[in-house]
């Protein structure tokens, strides 16, 4: 666990003195707003809840986070680094989770950046916390889903263009299932369907029940897509 | 000699390709073996059920009262879900939590309720359903380029005892337009199971003698009355324990224990006369007075209930004019010459003017009502009377009793130059109440015999005849004097002759079922006293037949100064834009919170609350927009320039 610090402290330095994570709170938090106000009427309708923010977040991430994730290993390919990142006495499974960590903390603070809504909605009427704190919950597990898979994304290659249109198919492929599921007809394979969609658990939460069943989602499909990423980064060591 | 052989040749060199291919094959498989584990993980995790309700009124957890009402069934029960494998994807998240729901039914019984999805794939599963009597219900599909329907069974059988219960279905569309579970699908359960296993189960009576609507009439009005859908929400929950549709001509049948009287219409005394006696007797009536409906719109006076007078008796005034409400929140919307506009005489009433502490308003958000009247009663002039005056709901302080009934369809009413305060739209009177008709001849009574002539040596104070007892109304003539009610002048005059001695009153006993009860202060609401027996004179047990009438009793009336809200109007059409049914709710409640079942009733009001707030001006709106446009993006920029300048300072 201290080389996945020890990455991750190496991370957040770059992020500190990058201006990726203000510029991108910046661009994210304008959206948001953009979208409460505008396209889900807040004023107008007037109701003491999120949902116009929480409805348009998997788009919105689909957005943000490959645009994050792209750099981060393909950057050390096309750069010339990677190999020797590689000789560095950190396993490889240690460098993968510390960028992942880093990188995720930055979408806590894109996700932060936009509680100015919640404080808003608070102070116009009568916020229930619980579907807030389950949707900002939800949003950091689907980013980090979202990221993990962007993460191995970007390490399948040195183009970072490539990474992030790579990324965001892949995101809005498992954001699409669910539509997916209502065209066809009911049964075992849209169960199936609507099980694996990342935005029917993100929904789950988001209504401000915190089941275990939907941890266990989020947890698996970082797991898988890190794994993945380690295994790509092996791969590349041996050849 | 030959030369030498030729060193031999070096060992090839080794054949990278084919150890890379083990590396990624190793991988592959890998890969693939650790999706499979968690999938597999996944698939182990969903027996296990773990979960956190954040929200505010942990409306996707089962209730307390849910779990004592499961916990306390004696004999097994058994729940049968039937979702046909038409039902549309769209409701998978219902079908996940209707899982969830009985999960946590089951959990709670501790093995008493065994919960089984009805495999609905063959047709052996649709004939259950059918022979169950599972609803079928229509589904729209939209698909890419056209509108398909679909019926599908989607309901709930229970079972206890031999007794059963179905309902359906068990999806509902919110205001966005997408499923959602129905909200009161926990209560309908619990109410299933609760009036399955009681033992005394209460019976309520409803009572309406205005002609419904036309069916596709959608704003009410006039003579007529629809509270049909309050008789499927209260039927649901009572079944047999409802008598729908009582004739007051008649008296109330004994066992009625709550009497719900839905927009009467120019009662006649003796109807008036059986309510009162059911009131005394130690009933509970709620009633829906409807004077003010869209014909006073178009002209026609206001509807007379025929209560008037006999509520008058009592303290309670019901003011000529219409209640409106200038507070943005609490003012509906009228649809009028293609456009909507605000229209203060619909009257929301919100949450926060409602009595919290009174079970059956806990968990409402609001109620909207239309054209309501105001109640006016003096609580003080109450209390001297033996009993307790409890606003239940009010308007805000912006409301306004306009007078008369005169120009309701003219827009733009505004509230400058009115006094504006909070008016009782809804309260409950609750004690000791003394019969209007106590010294007169009861509206149902056969006139008296004519007396006797006194036999040679009887003194004038013999035996007169049976009930008439002669004496005024006492306790009520201090409920009399209070500033907004007319004083009592309208009880009978003593018969002629000495009255006889009437009996003393039999001792009060408590009833054990409304528990808490804040609303009715110190005074218990026991049996009715039977009524004063007629003297029985020399002849002893040869006098005149005894009367049952009660001339005093302890009872509660609740009085509803609208009955629009609960009427099949206000579910639909204009009014339901408005409202959209909530005074079905709040009937509901009521008459749950008068039978003394708080347990079933905590479980109604469970779904989200409306949480509309105020209007915002338009400057307002602006800045809050800008703020948030600014706010956020500046603070980011900021850390980060002090982030820049705190590391250039350490280096």
């Amino acid at each position: 666990m201290r080389d996945v610090f020890a990455v991750f402290r190496k991370e957040m330095k770059v992020y500190l003195v990058s201006p990726i994570p203000y510029l991108l709170a910046a661009v994210f938090t304008a959206f948001a707003t953009y979208q409460v106000f505008e396209n889900a009427y807040f004023l107008l309708l007037r109701q003491a809840n999120l949902d116009g923010f929480f409805n348009a977040l998997p788009l919105m991430l689909i957005l943000v986070v490959p645009a994050l994730a792209m750099r981060l290993w393909s950057e050390e390919l096309r750069g010339g680094t990677f190999e020797t990142l590689l000789t560095f006495p950190v396993r490889t499974r240690h460098l993968v989770l510390g960028k992942w960590l880093a990188a995720w903390v930055v979408i806590a603070f894109c996700l932060a950046a936009t509680s100015g809504l919640a404080i808003t909605a608070a102070t116009l009427g009568d916020l229930d916390g619980g579907p807030a704190v389950g949707g900002y919950l939800g949003a950091w597990l689907m980013g980090g889903a979202f990221l993990a898979a962007g993460l191995w994304m970007s390490s399948l290659t040195g183009n970072q263009i490539v990474a992030f249109l790579l990324t965001a198919v892949v995101c809005l492929a498992f954001t699409l299932v669910e539509g997916l599921a209502e065209k066809v007809e009911a049964g075992a394979f849209t169960a199936f369907l609507e099980r694996i969609s990342i935005t029917s658990h993100f929904r789950a939460i988001g209504r401000g029940v915190v089941d275990l069943r939907d941890i266990a989602y989020f947890v698996s499909f970082i797991a898988f897509f890190l794994y993945l990423n380690v295994e790509t980064v092996e791969n590349r060591r041996c050849a | 000699m030959t030369a030498p052989d030729a060193s031999p040749a070096p060992a090839p060199a080794p054949a990278a390709p084919a150890r890379r291919a083990d590396v990624v094959t190793l991988s592959r498989v890998s890969s693939f073996l650790l999706l499979a584990a968690l999938v597999l993980g996944n698939v182990a995790l969903g027996a296990v059920k773990v979960r956190f309700d954040l929200t505010e009124d942990r409306i996707y957890t089962l209730s307390a009262s849910s779990r004592k009402v499961v916990r306390g069934l004696s004999d097994p029960a058994q729940i049968r879900v039937y979702w046909g494998d038409k039902v549309p994807t769209k409701q998978a998240l219902v079908k996940l939590r209707v899982e969830g729901l009985l999960d946590e039914y089951e959990s709670a019984s501790d093995g008493r309720l065994k919960v089984t999805w009805v495999d609905m794939s063959g047709s052996e599963g649709k004939a259950d359903a059918s022979e169950k009597g599972v609803p079928e219900v229509q589904f729209q599909i939209f698909g890419a380029s056209e509108l398909t329907a679909t019926k599908d069974y989607q309901g709930l059988w229970i079972q206890y005892e031999g007794q059963t219960s179905v309902f359906g279905p068990l999806s509902e569309v919110d205001r966005d337009q997408a499923f959602q579970i129905t909200s009161d699908l926990e209560y309908r359960i619990t109410s299933s199971l609760w009036q399955m296993s009681r033992r005394a189960k209460p019976v309520v009576g409803l009572v309406k003698d205005a002609p419904a609507m036309p069916m596709f009439m959608d704003r009410g009005g006039g003579d007529r009355f629809s509270f049909l859908g309050g008789e499927r929400v209260l039927g649901g929950a009572y079944k047999d324990g409802l008598k729908s549709w009582l004739n007051l001509d008649d008296p109330v049948p004994d066992d009625v224990t709550v009497l719900v009287v839905a927009a009467p219409r120019q009662w006649s005394d003796k109807k008036a006369y059986h309510l009162e006696q059911f009131v005394l007797r130690g009933g509970k009536a709620l009633l829906l007075l409807d004077a003010v409906d869209v014909s006073t719109l178009e002209g026609r006076p206001p509807s007379k209930s025929g209560l008037e007078d006999w509520l008058k008796s009592f303290g309670v005034d019901l003011p000529d004019g219409v209640l409106a409400d200038f507070s943005e929140p609490a003012m509906g919307a009228l649809y009028s010459q293609d456009s909507l506009f605000p229209y203060p005489y619909f009257v929301n009433l919100l949450g926060a003017n409602m009595d919290r502490d009174v079970p059956a308003l806990r968990g409402l958000p609001n109620v909207m009502t239309f054209w309501p009247t105001e109640v006016l009663v003096d609580a003080k002039g109450q209390e001297a009377a033996g009993r307790k005056w409890t606003p239940l709901a009010t308007t805000t302080e912006k409301g306004w009793r306009k007078p008369d009934t005169t120009g309701l369809n003219l827009a733009g009413v505004a509230a400058e130059g009115k006094t504006l305060a909070k008016h009782v739209v809804i309260g409950m009177l609750a004690g000791k109440f003394t019969s209007y008709w106590k010294g007169k001849p009861a509206p149902d009574e056969p006139p008296p015999p004519p007396p006797k002539p006194p036999e040679p040596g009887m003194g004038d104070d013999a035996a007169m005849g049976d009930a008439a007892m002669g004496d005024a109304a006492t306790g009520d003539a201090a409920a009399m004097d209070g500033a907004a009610m007319d004083g009592d002048a309208s009880m009978g005059e003593p018969p002629a002759g000495k009255p006889p001695e009437p009996p003393p009153a039999p001792a009060m006993e408590p009833e054990p079922a409304m528990n808490p009860e804040p609303a009715m202060g110190g005074a218990g609401m026991g049996e009715a006293p039977t009524g004063p027996k007629g003297p029985e004179g020399e002849g002893g047990d040869e006098g005149p037949p005894k009367s049952t009438r009660r001339d005093e009793g302890l009872g509660v009336i609740v009085i509803v100064g609208d009955g629009g809200l609960a009427g099949n109007e206000a579910a639909g059409g204009i009014m339901a834009f408005n409202g959209r049914g909530t005074g079905f709710a709040l009937v509901a409640n009521l008459v749950d919170w008068l039978t003394g079942d708080e347990d079933v009733l905590a479980l109604r009001a469970r779904s989200a609350k409306n949480r509309r707030f105020e209007e915002v001006g338009e400057s307002k709106a602006t800045q809050i927009r800008w703020a948030n446009y600014l706010t956020a993006p500046i603070l980011v920029s900021l850390v980060g320039f002090v982030v820049f300048f705190v590391r250039r300072h350490r280096r």
